[in-house]
């Protein structure tokens, strides 16, 4: 098996809202969680899942979105953790 | 590779959907499995196979504690929301290939509430895919149904259709989780879970289940036979083995439950005498005799 690099930019193929906090082992970020959403996003060869950083006017299946990082939560020794996640990608749109 | 052996559903119990502290997932079980036998008219002893699915509520095949060392071979099966049907297909499976002339499957749960959480490790996964809030069967069921309305040009309101008729059809079930139907409306208006879906498209979580609905849990159990002589349920297309009760409440579907499914059969065309069931749950008489 070797790495394969996948395309930064891709496609919402689907999409929901997390309107609930989820159980342990999710780790809601620093002021708790506030709902987000998560999708399914069309890179080409893969489908690869992800919160999507993506307001609720503009999201919607086909939506280009684009790779960035967004904050998961504190470490116990206050280090932020960021996550991967997609959003509006208005290169995409021309 | 054709089968052709058929496999019958001979005797089905059911232990009631609910929420009950005083028994456990193991007690479910083993009422449902008591049922199902004197359903069937056959004793502990006759069965030649077993297969049991649970969970979080025990080891299934640990219930030989309870109803006697004989000696059968009771398979575990663990395979998520699709245990309960892996299980049934297992036992069908073995009798068709002669392991015995009798068998029994039996499915159970409980589960606390709310959605499920668990171990990404457990899944062969990383950590960080729980902590962020990524691990939610709710999320996955809801982006797959959301991808799915939209390929296929389905309204979401059609979502409150499909659990309108199954609290419709629980309301007629004297074991169901949720007996107590409810409008498409109220169903749209309940709680926002994962849009499209809201609180009452879900099964919420319990003990007991209701056989056919995904993503339950329960504690049926069925006497599964390949001799000709019980009371036979035809095998489907394929050969598949069709597990169907005589009861009412056994009805999947009753806007879809027709004069032409297998219970109604006349028998003379499938060679099939319904009876009626014996188990305490059902004391109504079901389809007529013929």
């Amino acid at each position: 098996m070797s790495a394969h690099v996948l395309p930064v930019s891709g496609r919402v193929w689907s999409w929901t809202l997390q309107a609930f906090p989820p159980k342990p082992p999710y780790r809601p970020p620093s002021g708790g969680h506030r709902p987000y959403h998560v999708g399914y996003v069309d890179l080409g060869d893969v489908l690869v899942e992800a919160l999507l950083a993506v307001p609720s006017a503009e999201i919607g299946i086909g939506l280009p979105v684009r790779l960035t990082t967004v904050p998961a939560y504190q470490d116990e020794d206050g280090t932020e953790v960021v996550t991967f996640a997609f959003r509006p990608d208005l290169d995409g749109e021309r | 590779m054709s089968r052709t052996d058929d496999v019958y559903v001979v005797g089905c119990g059911m232990h009631p959907f609910g929420r009950d502290e005083s028994v456990t997932g193991m007690d479910m079980a083993e009422r449902a499995i008591r049922e199902a036998l004197a359903d069937a008219g056959v004793a502990w002893e006759d069965i030649g196979y077993a297969a049991g699915g649970s969970d979080v509520s025990g080891k299934p095949d640990t219930l030989v504690g309870r109803l006697g060392l004989t000696g059968v071979p009771f398979v575990n099966v663990q395979n998520g929301c699709a245990t309960g049907a892996s299980t049934v297909l297992a036992v069908a499976n073995a009798l068709r290939a002669g392991e015995a002339s009798l068998g029994l499957a039996v499915g159970f749960d409980k589960h606390e509430r709310g959605a499920f959480h668990v171990s990404a490790a457990r899944y062969g996964l990383g950590d960080w895919y729980a902590e962020t809030g990524m691990m939610l069967t709710t999320q996955f069921f809801a982006l797959k149904t959301r991808r799915y309305l939209y390929e296929h040009g389905i309204s979401e309101r059609a979502l409150a259709m499909v659990a309108a008729r199954a609290f419709r059809n629980g309301s007629d079930h004297p074991l169901a989780w949720r007996r107590k139907p409810l409008t498409e409306q109220e169903i749209l208006d309940s709680a926002e879970v994962s849009p499209p879906l809201t609180q009452y498209m879900f099964c919420s979580p319990g003990q007991g289940r209701r056989r056919w609905c995904w993503r339950a849990a329960t504690a049926p159990s069925t006497c599964v036979n390949n001799r000709s002589g019980w009371r036979r349920w035809p095998s489907g297309p394929g050969g598949s083995v069709r597990p169907r009760c005589s009861r009412p409440g056994c009805r999947q579907d009753r806007t879809t439950a027709p004069a032409s499914t297998p219970r109604r059969r006349p028998s003379a065309r499938q060679g099939w005498h319904p009876r009626t069931c014996r188990s305490p749950s059902c004391r109504t008489p079901t389809a007529a005799r013929s």
